[in-house]
């Protein structure tokens, strides 16, 4: 079971969003709903049980108030008959039947029969019979000796069939019979004596035998001993056919109470009937309020899981409405991710996942932009490789150079061949240096020297060189031949036409915070302030090449390029010309060691 | 993927129309419990006899739902016409027939109409030779040799008893009969029986002859019987013993014209016949029913007990 479950944790994990959203939200709408249909079923059958109780307990009262009445109005007989009749009567003088007749002809319908007695028990009036069974005493019938044992009370007896009088009709009647004792007047002595009201149980049935709680529901009457006075199944009861809690019931505090008997739970409803000491019991199988749900479990059931059908599709529906317009960024990214970043970005769906296309647009847009700079960047930088290549072999330079050896050797001027010799030897082999782009600044220098050895050699006394760099700083990583050039420049434009002995040429390295600066100034004739302008300009550099003039730019482009594209805008050259006044050129580096282990690319 | 996409659409348009069906149809009110139909044919003319058995037909059918048709006879113990009116039953839609037989031997048209009709039949009291669904009876043999006893211990050694019965040939009676017998048989006490269709038993003559045989006890087997002789006359010197109810037969006994009665609880017998009948219909095993009696006298007919047995509170 565990393994089962974590497989379909793993497999939800793994689903896509809008698989996850749809089984989450109808999940979670399933479970709302069978909590609230749980907790509504729990709270209404609750609340249908309490109002069935308390429906019940009107219903009984109800019956109790009819019960009530049917009872008093035996009572006001029973008072009527004695207070009326019996004490204005006195028995020697006049007889009681005729007014006895008139009280049971007005109550017929509820009665069995009135009947006076002495204390002996024998009879004095009653109404409709007048004859008492032959044999039977009256005295020691239960109604007659309760009527005298407690002469201040009503006494209502259990039902019973009438024992008393001969019927002429071979009928017999079940009653309850209402006794009292009553004081006889008998030649003005009073004397003792039972008055018996005899009612009809019928009348009794037909107040408890209608009583509306619920199809199987039903009221029964118990005494304070237990026994039952009315039951609808007294007469199975007897029979041993049916059993009935009355024992407890006698014992119930009035109100409503669940009670276990049989195998069967019931509500039961206990009210006190006045005057008797008798208890109306209502009885309610839980079954009959409980089948009120019962039936119609099918129609929530139903719908619950119409409901949650319906919230799965509307899930599914607003889920995809959400999942899509990511998918469709997901299909766009992978299609980025592969390379393709001309692709179209779908924006759709909500806010979020819109600002999310537009940002993803914009990032594929910067990355197509970074990516053209970096091949443009890539492409100068090779350009301007090639073109410091073609100057390392400048065939110009190095054909004046060879000549000018063979003239030394032929001259027999073999010091002044070796010198030129190895400093072109020395000038190449920086040149090369393996290839790498990051020198040292010592040997950018030596490159420097080694140039500027053989031009003086050819410009004889042309010019003096002056070498003011700091060996201090020799160490620092420069980028290799962008002291040669500005050298050449000072030496071709700067000082060529000077006479000679009167041109200067001074190098400078500098250290300032966390720059290089190599300064290459003459003091030649100096730049026009508009030319200047021009100098680090492509378009110069370009037209300073046309024409087929095998070197008559400047080359200053080249190398502020290859600096700016090597170390950043914040590096490169910097001309700095008066006319008359010389010029100088600052190469500003950052002050970085060289590490040799780096191949000379850019820091 | 299409076809998937159809396939999971299909099936959430035909789950939603089934779940609507079930909703609309779980709506609809629940038919009303059917009512059973059973008929009760009694053996006799009036219903008089069958007061508590009536009674407690009827709270079982109000306890089980069913619409009960107590059926008497023109003629008493006239079982042609008791076969009749059981076919006519079964043929007007009477689910179980309830049958206090008239006569043993004469049932088999009843018991074929049943059989035909797939309508189940049961026997109550007196049941009949033919094979039927069910018998409710207290044990009348029982009953026999419990009057007999009671006879004897009123009579004792000098008890002269004759037995009257009636040309029915009903198996109550020939089971009361028989527990009557044994008892005196083995106690040796001189009886007879006599038929009641050969005398007139409300009649001069035949008090006359029981006065001159000697008779201490007269013993009614069946009901008709016991009435007559309750009409019994100053001078009578033998008493009256009996096995059914009625309100005369009550009237008697409270005024002692009749000795005793061994009376069964016909209130449960009527009930639990019904009781039966119904858990035939629903093919359930009927439940076991011990149907009791009891010996009542004048004294005793008022007690708490036997009251219930005698009155029926309806009216």
């Amino acid at each position: 079971m565990k393994a089962l479950f974590e497989r379909a944790a793993k497999r939800f994990r793994r689903s896509s969003l809008q698989v996850m959203l749809t089984v989450s939200f109808t999940c979670i709408t399933a479970l709302a709903l069978l909590a609230f249909g749980l907790s509504y079923h729990v709270r209404s059958t609750d609340l249908t049980r309490d109002r069935i109780g308390e429906d019940n307990i009107r219903i009984v009262g109800q019956v109790n108030y009819s019960f009530d009445s049917y009872l008093r109005s035996m009572m006001r007989v029973s008072d009527t008959m004695y207070y009326t009749v019996i004490k204005n009567t006195d028995l020697d003088q006049s007889s009681l039947t005729e007014e006895m007749n008139l009280l049971y002809e007005a109550n017929h319908d509820q009665l069995i029969s009135i009947a006076v007695f002495d204390s002996a028990g024998r009879l004095q009036a009653a109404v409709p019979q007048s004859t008492v069974k032959p044999g039977l005493d009256p005295a020691e019938q239960r109604w007659f000796t309760d009527a005298l044992g407690r002469i201040e009370n009503f006494h209502f007896s259990q039902p019973h069939v009438q024992n008393l009088f001969l019927s002429p009709d071979e009928t017999h009647h079940w009653v309850v019979s209402l006794s009292r004792a009553v004081e006889l007047t008998r030649s003005g002595q009073s004397e003792q004596g039972v008055l018996l009201v005899d009612m009809d149980f019928s009348g009794l049935e037909q107040i408890c035998s209608s009583s509306g709680l619920g199809e199987n529901g039903y009221l029964y009457i118990v005494d304070n001993t237990g026994d039952i006075i009315y039951h609808p199944n007294q007469q199975l009861i007897h029979a041993g056919l049916y059993a009935e809690n009355n024992l407890a019931a006698a014992f119930y505090e009035e109100g409503n109470r669940v009670e276990d008997f049989g195998g069967e739970e019931r509500m039961v409803t206990v009210k006190a009937i006045g005057y008797t000491g008798w208890k109306l019991v209502g009885v309610m199988p839980m079954s009959d309020i409980e089948s009120a749900f019962a039936p119609n479990w099918v129609f929530p059931v139903l719908i619950i899981l119409l409901i949650i059908l319906l919230m799965g599709a509307a899930n599914t529906f607003l889920s995809s409405r959400i999942a899509v317009p990511i998918k469709n960024l997901e299909s766009a990214v992978n299609v980025i991710e592969e390379g393709d970043l001309t692709t179209p970005i779908p924006i759709g769906g909500s806010y979020e996942v819109r600002r999310l296309g537009g940002a993803i647009r914009s990032m594929a847009a910067q990355l197509r932009r970074l990516m053209d700079d970096i091949v443009r960047e890539q492409e100068q930088k090779r350009r301007n490789e090639l073109e410091v290549l073609q100057s390392q072999i400048n065939p110009h330079f190095l054909y004046n150079t060879l000549d000018s050896i063979i003239w030394m050797i032929e001259n027999q001027e073999y010091s002044d061949a070796i010198s030129m010799v190895t400093s072109l030897a020395r000038l190449f082999r920086i040149s090369l240096s393996k290839g790498r782009n990051v020198i040292t600044l010592g040997s950018e220098l030596d490159h420097a020297r080694s140039y500027l050895t053989i031009q003086q050699m050819r410009y004889k006394d042309k010019f003096i060189v002056r070498d003011q760099s700091d060996p201090a700083l020799n160490e620092l990583a420069c980028l290799k031949l962008i002291v040669q050039p500005l050298l050449e420049n000072a030496i071709y434009h700067g000082l060529e036409f000077m006479v000679d002995g009167e041109g200067e040429l001074t190098i400078r390295t500098a250290r300032e915070e966390e720059d290089l600066i190599i300064e290459v100034s003459d003091n030649g004739p100096g730049i026009p302030y508009a030319l200047q302008q021009q100098l680090l300009t492509p378009d110069f550099e370009k037209n300073s090449k046309t024409g087929g003039r095998a070197r008559k730019g400047y080359g200053l482009y080249n190398v502020h390029e290859r600096i700016r594209l090597t170390y950043g805008a914040p590096y490169g050259l910097t001309i700095l010309s008066e006319p008359d006044c010389g010029t100088t050129v600052r190469i500003r580096l950052p002050a970085l060691p060289f590490d040799a282990g780096q191949g000379g690319e850019t820091p | 993927m299409k076809k998937r996409t159809f396939s999971v659409r299909l099936a959430f348009v035909l789950s939603v129309i089934v779940l609507v069906i079930g909703i609309v149809l779980s709506l609809r009110s629940q038919p009303p419990t059917p009512v059973r139909e059973i008929s009760l044919i009694l053996h006799e003319k009036t219903t008089a006899g069958d007061v508590m058995l009536q009674a407690g037909a009827q709270r079982a059918a109000e306890e089980y739902k069913v619409d009960l048709s107590v059926i008497t006879l023109s003629e008493t113990g006239a079982a042609d016409e008791q076969c009749r009116l059981t076919e006519r039953e079964t043929a007007g839609g009477a689910q179980a027939i309830v049958l206090s037989a008239a006569d043993r031997t004469g049932m088999g048209d009843a018991v074929t109409a049943c059989r035909e009709a797939n309508v189940p039949l049961l026997t109550i009291t007196s049941g009949c030779d033919e094979e039927v669904d069910a018998h409710l009876s207290a044990d009348q043999t029982e009953m026999g040799k419990k009057l007999a006893f009671e006879v004897m211990k009123r009579d004792g050694q000098k008890a002269v008893a004759t037995i009257v019965r009636s040309a029915a040939r009903r198996t109550g009676l020939d089971e009361r009969l028989a527990g009557l017998i044994e008892v005196l048989t083995t106690c040796n006490v001189e009886y007879e029986v006599v038929d009641a269709s050969n005398q007139d038993v409300a009649g001069y003559g035949f008090r006359n002859r029981l006065r001159q045989r000697g008779t201490t006890s007269v013993i009614a087997l069946d009901l008709p019987e016991l009435e007559l002789l309750c009409s019994a006359q100053t001078g009578d010197t033998f008493s009256v013993y009996g096995f059914d109810t009625s309100s005369a037969v009550l009237a008697a006994l409270d005024s002692e014209k009749i000795e005793a009665l061994c009376v069964a609880d016909d209130f449960s017998l009527g009930f639990l016949a019904v009781q039966t009948a119904c858990a035939l219909l629903d093919e359930k095993t009927p439940p076991e029913a011990l149907i009791p009696f009891t010996l009542v006298d004048h004294d005793t007919m008022y007690d708490a007990q036997n009251q219930w047995l005698l009155f029926s509170l309806q009216r």
